[in-house]
This record gives structure tokens, sequence and C-alpha cells, in this order.
């Protein structure tokens, strides 16, 4: 068989559809989108209509929309930028400590900045606490940043929950929906969200690009300054390739989403039951029903999560452990830690993430598979059935 | 960096599993992470005659596990007392930095199962002498 990809959380492949769309802006159409001839008008019309249509799949204005390099930069950018636009109003913002590092990362900086961060508690499902969320928001608060779906465990954040409190008490409300997009229906409009990131790669579009929205009227400093680029707010020539492909990935994903989200769920769930028929000690992590339709997170009790990755690996399977982000960390994932999971089984946890393309065949494949990798790696194992997730004890 | 000999034991390792007979018994658990090391000996007439082991930990461990248990086989227990882990880099080759500490982790435990020797022998001349 053919190697298998199920780590789609950590990147996806392009679409033909997507790199049809870019292929003239990466050739014939090579004008910067600042110049004011022809040449420029042509490139500018591709950046305007893939700002169109991220607006019309997220619901807002197309001069809502802001390109950035990714994600990363998309969070990095939204937490400083709106953390120090607001800071005349307060200097309290609140997350949840199962954020992305961006989010993380972005938000210790910010605490040795002088504001203060409260990071919020999850349950064993990976679901925000909300009762910490009324609990801990006051007058000083000026933002909130909770991701939309947890890129480790697939756990889908109630998020209109927590934009009707951000709304009530008069606080800017940011999700990280770069797992989201495409598989959970995001009206920012309908549903509140004042700003939001999302990222080309994980829809099947390029790497490299990704886009902020930030709602009319919601201040945010400028991310990179020296041109007039994204409304002077993040300068620097525009990536049109980028921009296009990305546009065309938002617009795919939005358009298959009802189809695409139940197909990968049948599946998801199919994996999911015949892995637990067949291995015994298997825990799935995250949420069972609230849970992305491609995400599939599961600990297999006495087994490592790197070796069996490596395993499945040799035997053409691609899947990751622990954060793909964090995997050269040797401290188990911030995410399960947080949700309470004993450490051994934290670092046997192993992400199986699939594609719009994956086929029930594959995933025959893989348990297969998986149940010889998982046998031989339990027979020499340091531990024994009884002392599974007890490691601590 | 991706070491092809590493994954090459990851397939195949050698003397995984529990010896039945062992006389000298050593774990190590890591203090950063859920990894464990356990090697079990077999010791005859001041020799190591066999070596097993068990360990809860990545392909790099594992590696280096097979590798110290195929190296330490015929060692008298004074050259035990000396063995370097390290030696197995010579057939591993260079480990990822974050990795060093799996070599820490097998020298503990190797270290453990001499100490679970030399309480083994001591009972035993105590009972005798008893």
């Amino acid at each position: 068989m053919n190697k298998i990809y199920l780590d789609n959380a950590a990147t996806t492949p392009l679409s033909s559809e997507v790199l049809n769309e870019m292929m003239p802006y990466m050739t014939t159409v090579y004008g910067n989108p600042n110049s004011l001839h022809s040449f420029g008008r042509e490139a500018k019309a591709g950046v305007d209509l893939a700002r169109e249509r991220i607006a019309r799949a997220l619901g807002c204005e197309p001069s809502e929309i802001y390109f950035t390099a990714g994600a990363t930069e998309s969070n990095n950018w939204a937490l400083n930028g709106i953390a120090k636009a607001n800071r005349h109003k307060g200097n309290h913002i609140i997350t949840s400590k199962i954020e992305h590092p961006s989010i993380l990362e972005t938000c210790k900086k910010l605490e040795r900045e002088g504001f203060r961060i409260t990071y919020l508690d999850v349950d064993e499902y990976g679901l925000v606490r909300i009762d910490q969320l009324l609990h801990f928001i006051g007058p000083d608060t000026i933002l909130i940043s909770i991701m939309a779906a947890n890129n480790e465990v697939g756990t889908i954040q109630n998020i209109q929950a927590i934009s009707n409190i951000a709304k009530e008490k008069g606080v800017i409300f940011h999700t990280d929906a770069t797992q989201a997009v495409g598989s959970v229906n995001l009206n920012v409009r309908e549903m509140g969200i004042d700003a939001l990131s999302l990222s080309g790669h994980k829809l099947n579009g390029p790497k490299g690009v990704g886009a902020l929205y930030v709602h009319n009227g919601v201040m945010i400093t400028p991310f990179i300054n020296g041109g007039e680029q994204e409304s002077g707010l993040r300068a620097g020539t525009s990536n049109v390739a980028g921009i296009v492909g990305l546009g065309k990935a938002v617009e795919i994903a939005t358009r298959d989403i009802i189809a695409n989200s139940k197909k990968m769920r049948t599946l998801r769930d199919y994996f999911i039951n015949k892995v637990m028929q067949n291995i015994e000690l298997t825990q799935l992590n995250g949420h069972p029903v609230q849970r992305l339709p491609n995400n599939i997170n599961l600990s297999f009790g006495m087994v490592e999560g790197e070796s069996l990755m490596y395993m499945l690996d040799l035997n053409g399977i691609a899947v990751s452990t622990g954060s793909a982000c964090s995997s050269g960390s040797v401290e188990n994932s911030h995410v399960l830690t947080a949700m309470g999971i004993a450490p051994d089984l934290a670092q046997g946890a192993v992400r199986f993430s699939l594609g719009k393309n994956t086929t029930k065949d594959e995933l025959d494949h893989v348990v297969e598979v998986l149940i010889d990798c998982v046998e031989k790696l339990r027979k020499i194992s340091a531990l024994s059935k009884s002392q599974v997730g007890k490691e601590d004890e | 960096m991706y070491n092809t000999k590493i994954m090459e034991i990851l397939q195949n390792p050698q003397n995984a599993g529990m010896l039945r007979g062992a006389n000298a018994i050593g774990r190590a658990d890591s203090d950063i992470c859920s990894d464990i090391v356990k090697f079990y000996l077999q010791i005859e007439d001041g020799r190591v005659v066999d070596a097993k082991f068990k360990t809860f930990g990545g392909a790099t461990l594992i590696a280096v596990c097979s590798v110290t248990t195929q190296m330490i086989v015929g060692l008298t227990v004074d050259e035990l007392l000396n063995f370097n882990v390290n030696s197995v880099l010579e057939v591993l080759g260079e480990l990822e930095p974050q990795k060093d500490y799996c070599l820490n982790l097998a020298s503990q435990a190797l270290t453990n199962a001499v100490d679970d020797y030399y309480k083994r022998l001591e009972k035993e001349a105590k009972a005798d002498s008893e």
C-alpha cells in the first residue's frame, strides 16, 4: 500500500483547484498590487477577490480582513496589537491553558510588559471552564482569546457562549480558528467575534499565508511598519499567489464544509471504534462528540507515543505525537497535562488527523499495522497493565 | 536529525523483554518525563552471561537499551562498573542533543542493577553464615 498521510492537522496537501487558481499569479500576473499600472491592477484584482472570498466565508466586510504570513503571525499580531491599542482601558487579558504556543508565548511576553494574564483551566475533555471565565472577567479585562478548536485533541470550544460573555462585559473577543475553519461554522458577525486568526495550509491551501479578521472599530496597532499594504497595518509587498490560494482554499473549505465534515466524522468514528474494539487499554483524548471531524487523539496504555509514531512511519504511516509543533520537547503536551491526563498516557498520545481524501481502506490498513506495532511495543514495555495511568502515584 | 541506525533497531530491538533467572535488576525513571529503563542481567561466576531490557520511552531510548545489552554481555562485574554507556554511540552515531538523557537513564539503570547484584550477594552471604 502507498504511504498514508494522517497528519492533516499539521499541514494539508495543496488542492489542485487551489493550485490552478494560484498558477497565473506565479507566472504571468507578476505585477505589484500596489502599482497603479495595468500589471499592478491585475495583481490587485486577485488580492481583492481573495479578500472578498474570505469575508464572505466569515460573514464580514472585506475591509476587515488583513493578510499575514500565517496563523502564528495572526495570533502574535492580534494579541500584541489589540492589547497595546486598548491599554488605556485596562491591562487584563484572559486566555486558556491549551492555546497554541503562538498565543501562550505572546501572552508571556505581554506579561513581562506589565499586562496581567489569566490562563483558564479546561475540563477532562479540553473544554474551557466557562465558570472560571465568569469569575475572572473584570472591569480591567480588555481581551479574551480562546481557540475555536484545539489542534491536539480537536475539542471544539463553546465559542458562542464565550463570545456572549465578552459582549455582555464589553470585552474584545479573539479566537484562533486555525483548525476550525472548514470544519466549524464561524460567522463572525452572527457570533459576535471581534478578531479571528486563520491559516492557508491547514485548508489544502498554500503555506506561509494566513489572515487576521479584525472587526471594524476594534483598535489594533500596526504589525509591520513601512508601507500602505493591508491598510498600513501590515506593510510589505503582498504574497499575491499565496493570498489568491488562501482565498480559494477558504472558499472551497466553506463550500464543502457539510459534505467533508460528514465524511470525515463517519471515518473518524469508524476508526475510533475499530481501534477500541481491537486494542485494549486504548483511551480517546478530547471530547467524544464536540470534536473536529478529522481529529483522533489516542493513548495506548503501556506504549510511548514517539516510538509508536516512528514505528508507524517505518510502515509508511504519518501521524504525530504530542503537539506537532512541540515534538522536539521532551516535556509532555501542555494540552494533555491541562486536561489532567496521567503523564504516561500523555506521553503515549498519538494524533491521527484525517484529510478530505482519506479513505476507509487506508484506515483499515492503519488499524492492522497499529495492532501489530502496539503489540510489539507492549512486549518490551517497562509498564505493566496495572500501572497504566498511575505512573505518578 | 533522523538517525537511520536507531530506526533499524526500533524495527528489531535485540534483547527486549524480561529475563527469567536474572540476578541483577536495575530500574531508572526519568525526572523530566515518564521514561523508564529496566535492565535484567544474569551474572554467573562474576561475569554477565545474559542481559535483557524493558523500557517506556522513545526510539532513541529503545536503541540505547538494545545496544547496551549487546555490549555488556561477557563483561566482568568490574568491567560492568566501569562500562561507559556512551560507548553505544559507536554503534548509534550522534544523538539529538535533547536525547542525551537516554544515555544517563541507561547508565543509572545499569548502576542500579550492579547495586542489586551486590545486595543479593550480601543477602546470600548473610544467609550462609547464619
